[in-house]
């Protein structure tokens, strides 16, 4: 190779190996050279831009960018070298043993390296990470595995070439053993080509590491890492702070860079190929090379600082630009709502299970009572705990509270025109039962049989009175389906297809987009004012919140709360903000130490600040819990709740027990949701304050929900939206000892008594005396720390009306219009 | 040739059997009872367990792995819970989209690769070669994640010319008619000049984030080779034929050196099937790789397995597909 | 007769670390109509860089003709232009080459490489093109020729390629015909056949070759004139028999000693002592004159001029000086 093309490639190397050496630097010598606390919160300096103090900025819990990044390089190179360092040594060994001793063992070996590489590399480490579970092990392992392949054919490759060599035969012929022919021969042939292997799978596996935590399959939180940075700095793109993708993104690319570099300075320096007498070099184009390729590399990086700079404005410019509301083809009435859970499961209301399953349920079907509406500051809102006759148009209670004769109306047609009535009723509710959603609330509402009375009358017999009974059917599991439309067709058609009565019909639905839904002109209670409303599945909170900006969508569900300041500047859109149900607490199994405690878990609750949690992680969003029940619940109260925050008293309570310096514990939280991330980090150093060291235990949803029913956590962060606004129901589930969501163990004689009491109190007031004493007496009894109640945010373009909040977190979109 | 093939399909039979295996080992090891997550979280023990029974999850591994063979060979890929449908049908209603972005990816990353390293290779040290020479740099070391974030940042946010990244058509613009599925052909198909414009303005950053990485590499290949075969002795003979430079480079240099740049083309459908799971992440691009991560974060593993599986049987195929077109270009391998 | 090419005081230059160097100096030469002229010297002695030059194939970016100048039938073609020359190249002047193993594009038909230059520089249709592609390949002494069409370069011996590269060489009905070593690569049977094919088409043509190699005995069945190059000049050029019977450079005398008789079976092998020098390291004076057992004081002081002696010979050597013809 000509001498010019040399030089070239012995500066790119160089420029290889400097830049790996200073990642490298950075990485060892991390805590010495970061001028911050990677971890240390602190929220009153959050979101910075870069500034001389905070070199790259601040993320939102105020720790400095730069910091994280050194830290970061810790994580990713470090973890990189070790994934690299075994899959390089199984894949050699592999390799040699497969190369050199041959045969069918040599066969399978390279057989199942084929396998592996059959599969896109990156979908591989995805479904390894996915299955041992989100954290630096599963990257790792998946990183090592996707390129133990490579290693092991480049070995096979060199060991069969080498075998056949005559140094090797003549080795044998002396007697040399197989091991020390591999070892002195055979690898020392083949450290060329695997060096430079080495350095390029390097590159890869940082690559490959920072992907997988963008998805969310790498390291868990607080740790900093590359990836996992950008994945938090996504949802500040928008709203301008774009230092917080921007650093990071440098890092990954320079470090990718430097470990190419080098690969391709080995490659070239330990095999300069073609020799040709004839190319020489011209005078004086050398040093003009070497400056052009260093440009090169720092303007791909200017460029890329610049790229994102120019994001800084985007805040302002996408204000500026709002598109008109009405594009071609508007002209009819049509909303259009912006989703955030994805399609939902099932148009089926016996079926659904999930808030946006059950919002089409609403949408598509009537029940025999429905929730009632009172006016609050001038807004119409949902009452779930009120309720008030919708297909039934009145009904008679048994003085014994076991049977409930209801009388249907006389004019509600479906939507295929036959009449809602007595039969259909009693065939809704045989179909419910075979359902697995619709069989748990069956069960809960301990119907006991259905009968017909005649055409428009239908009798239920209970078998244990149930005051929660008519609340139930107002749920959307108990809707009333069309039996004309579901028994001519198979079994799973409402799955796909509308039978119901109810404000609309289903146009069309696509899992993959969004779903349409016509106005029933037809609608008894009198039709919708909106001829259609399109459903849109955006999952990108961000996304959600530019459609609304621009006008693409008319409503956005779940807005994050850390945008509703900046939204609820602009006067094209209206945030609604509400408090529902939604609980969210920490849950200590006493059958775990130290919690056995009763003071300890009641120092946990002195450690909680919840106003600094309400502000910093949902941003004012929220309101303070107070009990084990939402306050928006009927029979709240706070009596007895005297807990706040009060480091002292913590430790003190903490010495009490027995635990003058602290303990250990693990907390486990879903990664399903980025707030539980946040409340976990944020709780973690306070706890470190009082001497408490909290693991956070990150899990994907399925083992999350495995742990927790298996009762199998210490601690763990939970929350609840009861379905059914009634304490009987709440408590049933969360906190009678055999409550089937009740993950927290609390097994209280007490509190079970007095829940057996209220169930067959006919008296609503004294009911609501008795459930004041549950709530006291588990307040007391700690096994929560109470965090917060989360609002329900949703934002609407300003023309916009009609909106009804209900508690339930469930959109009822019938009632909205332009 | 048709032998050829057919050796060659019998020969992948195995290792099929053996990816299969591995995809059903790597998510029975998925921890995380999906009973539990089927069922839903108000549901009643009782009702878990129905479910459990339901989905053959309480089998033994060995059962269980029986019955996936089964169900695999009557093309049943197995249920979605988390959609609610069964998995083929996802994939069927996804499979356009993700077919669409990768196929405008490849060809942007061809179409521009190809051009731009043969002029690297005829014009060394020229602008092209520099520009060559950066574009290989850069995009092997970017990863598709940030890049895709920077361009929504720059593109959409900023300047606003580019459509928000949110599927594949604007909110009001009707798709049109459905005949392959892909909107750029359907449209052309119908007419439909307005979804045309609409659909190549939303398909621009998500293509090009995913195509950076194959452009990058199919350049540097296409360059290396060019230069290799620019040496070549019968580039010389041609030149002494007195054909243009233009011919000679582009006729007589350009097929050779494609054969190796076939082989890089057909592994970077690996690269492109997993680069396609990020992107669509990124851009919410209705696909089967937004589809595959959903089902990785709620650990729904029927989506999981299929994917694997399906990616890993159609690269086989494509490289199976670049190996017979490497015996159709290169007239000394195929009388092997 | 009139002098079809001359090649008057060539020098080229190729690019090095140290600034560009001189390859090939002061080359003068002549061919004419119908006459084979051989250029003949060891590796290094700069005779392909002439051959090349003459094609104007060299690389571009790393030699040009620095001085002098090449005229094709009293026109220079040194200062045409890319496009103008091309219609010389390959139609007036062609070229084959020593590795017919590579010289052909292994993805096309024998019969398409063929038809190519026959298309590009003679107004032929499709069809009359391959007719006489087939024409050609009979007239190269290939019997199948209509087979051999179809076929590939890596199905066929290095005979017939050789032989295929001739018959595309002349496809062009070239004046000049440049052979660069053109059986170096093959076996001596096969030599002997292509050495033959060479003379038969010159005589049907009335081509005029230039012949390199550095085999004497192919000089001699072939050529009419020789050169013979040494360090990037030419250090002795005439007809053929004069120089074999008599040569006058101490070069030229020491590589014909330097072919082996076998007429004295324990006579030991004759060799030049020395090497040739590389081009950046060519010594003052006479390049010869390290390597030279007839040096003279002045020989490594002042370079020899090219004298021209009886009976059409000139030499460069200052063993000649103050003989002239």
């Amino acid at each position: 190779m000509n001498k010019r093309k040399q030089a070239l490639r012995k500066l790119m190397s160089f420029v290889g190996v400097v830049i790996v050496g200073i990642w490298l630097v950075l990485a060892i010598l991390a805590p010495w050279l970061a001028p911050h606390d990677p971890n240390k919160i602190d929220t009153a300096s959050k979101l910075i831009p870069p500034n001389g103090e905070y070199l790259f900025g601040t993320d939102n819990f105020g720790r400095d960018i730069f910091s994280r990044i050194i830290y970061g390089a810790r994580v990713t190179i470090l973890s990189g070298i070790a994934a690299i360092g075994i899959a390089s040594f199984i894949g050699i060994s592999l390799g040699a043993v497969a190369g050199y001793f041959g045969g069918k063992l040599g066969n399978v070996i390279m057989r199942i390296m084929d396998m592996l590489l059959a599969f896109p590399s990156l979908i591989l480490a995805m479904a390894i990470a996915a299955s041992i579970g989100p954290g630096l092990t599963g990257a790792l392992i998946a990183v090592a595995v996707v390129s133990v392949p490579e290693f092991a054919r480049l070995m096979y490759g060199q060991a069969i070439v080498i075998k056949e060599k005559e140094y090797i035969e003549a080795s044998r012929a002396i007697g040399v053993s197989h091991q020390l022919i591999l070892v002195r021969h055979v690898f020392p042939n083949a450290i060329a080509p695997l060096l430079v292997q080495i350095s390029l799978s390097l590159g890869s596996a940082v690559l490959t590491t920072s992907s997988l935590s963008f998805i969310g399959l790498g390291v868990q939180p607080p740790t900093a890492e590359w990836g996992s940075m950008i994945s938090y700095g996504r949802d500040y793109i928008v709203s301008g702070e774009w230092w917080m993708t921007t650093f990071p993104g440098l890092a990954i690319a320079s470090v990718i860079l430097g470990f190419i570099s080098l690969g391709d300075g080995l490659s070239d320096w330990f095999n300069p190929y073609g020799q040709s007498l004839k190319n020489k070099l011209k005078q004086g184009r050398v040093n003009m090379k070497r400056r052009a390729n260093i440009f090169i590399l720092l303007f791909v990086m200017a460029a890329g600082l610049l790229l994102s700079a120019c994001a800084e404005n985007a805040n302002q410019k996408a204000n500026s630009n709002t598109k008109g509301t009405n594009q071609e083809g508007k002209g009819d009435n049509t909303i259009t709502i912006a989703y955030s859970q994805g399609s939902g499961q099932t148009m089926d209301p016996h079926e659904a299970g999930d808030l946006t399953s059950a919002s089409y349920a609403f949408a598509l079907y009537d029940q025999l009572v429905t929730s009632g509406t009172e006016e609050k500051d001038g807004k119409k809102v949902g009452r779930t705990d009120l309720i008030k006759p919708s297909l039934a148009e009145s009904w008679e209670i048994s003085k014994d509270g076991l049977e409930y004769t209801f009388k249907l109306r006389d004019d509600v047609k479906f939507t295929s025109g036959k009449p809602v009535n007595a039969d259909a009723v009693l065939y809704s509710f045989e179909r419910v039962q075979t359902k697995g959603e619709g069989g748990s609330l069956y069960k809960l509402s301990n119907i006991k049989s259905v009968e017909k009375i005649d055409d428009k009358t239908v009798k239920f017999t209970l078998s244990k009175p149930n005051h929660l009974f008519l609340k139930y059917l107002a749920t959307f599991t108990f809707s009333i389906v069309d039996p004309s439309v579901a028994k001519n067709n198979p079994d799973d058609y409402l799955t796909t297809h509308s039978a119901g009565s109810g404000a609309f019909k289903l146009e069309s639905w696509d899992p993959a987009t969004g779903a349409v839904f016509t106005a029933n002109k037809n609608y008894w209670k009198g039709a919708p004012k909106a001829d259609k409303v399109k459903i849109k599945y955006v999952k990108e909170a961000s996304n959600r919140e530019l459609f609304l900006e621009n006008g693409d969508v008319d409503v956005a569900l779940d807005i994050p709360a850390k945008d509703v300041k900046k939204l609820s500047a602009k006067d094209n859109m209206i945030i609604s903000s509400q408090p529902t149900n939604r609980i969210v607490y920490m849950g200590m199994n006493a059958n775990f130490k130290p919690f056995n405690d009763v003071k300890v878990r009641q120092a946990m609750n002195y450690v909680i600040d919840q106003d600094k949690i309400i502000n910093d992680v949902v941003y004012g969003q929220g309101a303070k819990m107070t009990s084990s029940i939402s306050h928006v619940s009927p029979a709240h109260t706070s009596n007895g709740y005297n807990y706040k925050y009060d480091l002292e008293k913590a430790k003190s309570l903490l010495s009490e027990a027995g635990y003058p310096n602290g303990f250990e514990f693990d907390l486990t939280v879903s990664s399903a949701t980025q707030d539980y991330e946040d409340i976990a980090v944020i709780l973690k150093s306070e706890l470190e304050k009082i001497g408490v060291k909290m693991n956070i235990k990150l899990l994907a949803p399925a083992q999350y929900s495995e742990t927790i029913n298996g009762k199998k956590a210490a601690a763990f962060l939970g929350k609840y939206t009861s379905l059914v606004n009634d304490p009987a129901y709440h408590y049933g589930f969360l906190l009678a000892s055999d409550g089937a969501s009740n993950y927290a163990a609390y097994n209280s004689k007490e509190v079970d008594s007095l829940l057996a009491q209220a169930m067959n109190e006919q008296d609503e007031a004294k009911r609501t005396a008795i459930y004041q004493q549950v709530q006291q007496k588990v307040t007391a009894d700690a096994p929560w720390a109470y965090l917060y109640e989360s609002n329900l945010i949703a934002g609407f373009n300003k023309d916009v009306k009609g909106y009804i909040f209900y508690p339930d977190e469930i959109i009822r979109f019938v009632s909205l219009y332009k | 040739m048709l032998l050829y093939i057919l050796r060659r399909i019998r020969m992948m039979i195995p290792t099929f059997f053996g990816i299969a295996f591995i995809t059903f080992i790597l998510t029975r090891i998925l921890p995380g009872d999906p009973a539990l997550m089927i069922a839903g979280e108000q549901a009643l023990p009782e009702y878990v367990d129905k479910v459990r029974a339901e989905y053959g999850l309480d089998q033994p591994i060995y059962v269980q792995l029986w019955e996936y063979v089964k169900q695999l060979a009557s093309g049943n890929l197995g249920f979605a819970w988390h959609t609610g449908h069964p998995v083929i049908e996802d994939f069927a209603s996804r499979f356009p989209a993700t077919l669409e972005l990768t196929l405008v990816s490849i060809i942007l990353a061809i179409i521009i690769a190809i051009p731009l390293g043969i002029l690297a290779a005829a014009f060394k040290n020229s602008i092209f070669d520099y520009v060559a020479r950066a574009l290989a740099f850069f995009g092997t070391a970017m990863p598709i994640f940030w890049l895709g974030l920077l361009l929504i940042m720059l593109f959409y946010a900023n300047l606003n010319w580019l459509p928000a990244p949110s599927g594949r058509i604007s909110e009001d613009i009707l798709p049109p008619t459905q005949i392959t599925g892909l909107y750029i052909v359907d449209s052309l198909l119908s007419g439909d000049m307005v979804a045309l414009k609409d659909s190549l303005l939303h398909l621009a950053m998500p293509a090009f984030c995913l195509s950076l990485g194959t452009m990058a590499i199919i350049t540097k290949m296409v360059r290396a080779s060019m230069l290799e075969v620019l040496k070549q002795d019968f580039i010389r003979t041609a030149r002494s034929k007195g054909i243009r430079e233009f011919v000679v480079i582009c006729k007589h240099g350009l097929i050779n050196s494609f054969i190796p740049t076939l082989t890089v083309i057909g592994l970077q459908f690996g690269y492109l099937l997993g680069g396609s799971v990020i992107t669509e992440s990124i851009f919410v691009w209705p696909g089967i790789g937004s589809y595959v991560t959903d089902s990785i974060l709620v650990s729904d593993y029927a989506p999981i397995q299929a994917m694997t599986l399906i990616s890993a049987v159609l690269y086989a195929f494509i490289n199976l597909f670049v190996d017979v077109l490497y015996g159709v270009l290169d007239p000394r391998v195929r009388y092997e | 007769m009139t002098n079809l090419l001359t090649i008057k005081q060539l020098a080229i230059e190729f690019s090095s670390p140290t600034g560009p160097v001189r390859v090939i100096e002061n080359v003068n030469l002549t061919l004419e109509a119908g006459e084979t002229l051989g250029i003949v010297g060891e590796s290094g002695s700069g005779k392909s860089v002439t051959a090349s030059s003459i094609m104007r194939l060299l690389p571009k970016d790393l030699a040009e003709i620095s001085d002098g100048d090449i005229q094709l039938k009293g026109q220079s073609i040194v200062k045409l232009s890319d496009s103008e020359f091309r219609k010389i190249r390959g139609s007036k002047i062609s070229m084959i080459f020593q590795e017919p193993m590579t010289a052909l594009n292994p993805v096309f038909k024998i019969g398409s490489q063929i038809s190519e230059m026959i298309l590009q520089h003679r107004k032929k249709s499709k069809k009359e093109a391959k007719a006489e592609v087939i024409n050609l390949l009979r007239e190269v002494g290939i019997s199948a020729p209509e087979q051999i069409v179809n076929s590939y370069p890596h199905q066929l011996s290095g005979g017939m390629r050789q032989r295929i590269m001739i018959a595309m060489a002349i496809a062009g009905d070239p004046e000049v015909l440049i052979a660069d070593e053109p059986t170096t690569a093959l076996d001596v049977t096969i030599q002997a056949q292509v050495l033959e094919l060479l003379k038969k088409i010159q005589r049907e043509r009335g081509m005029s070759i230039i012949l390199i190699t550095h085999d004497f005995g192919v000089v001699a069945e072939l050529c009419d004139r020789v050169c013979v190059m040494y360090a990037g000049q030419i250090v002795e050029q005439g007809k053929v028999s004069t120089i074999f019977n008599n040569p006058r450079h101490p070069y030229t005398q020491g590589l014909l000693k330097s072919i082996p008789q076998f007429v004295n079976p324990s006579e030991e092998l004759y060799t030049i002592k020395g090497q040739v020098p590389a081009p950046n390291q060519f010594p003052k004076g006479c390049r010869f004159a390290p390597r030279c057992p007839m040096k003279m004081e002045i020989c490594e002081l002042e370079e020899p001029e090219m004298i021209e002696l009886k009976e059409g010979i000139a030499c460069k050597c200052h063993l000649y000086r103050g003989e002239t013809d």
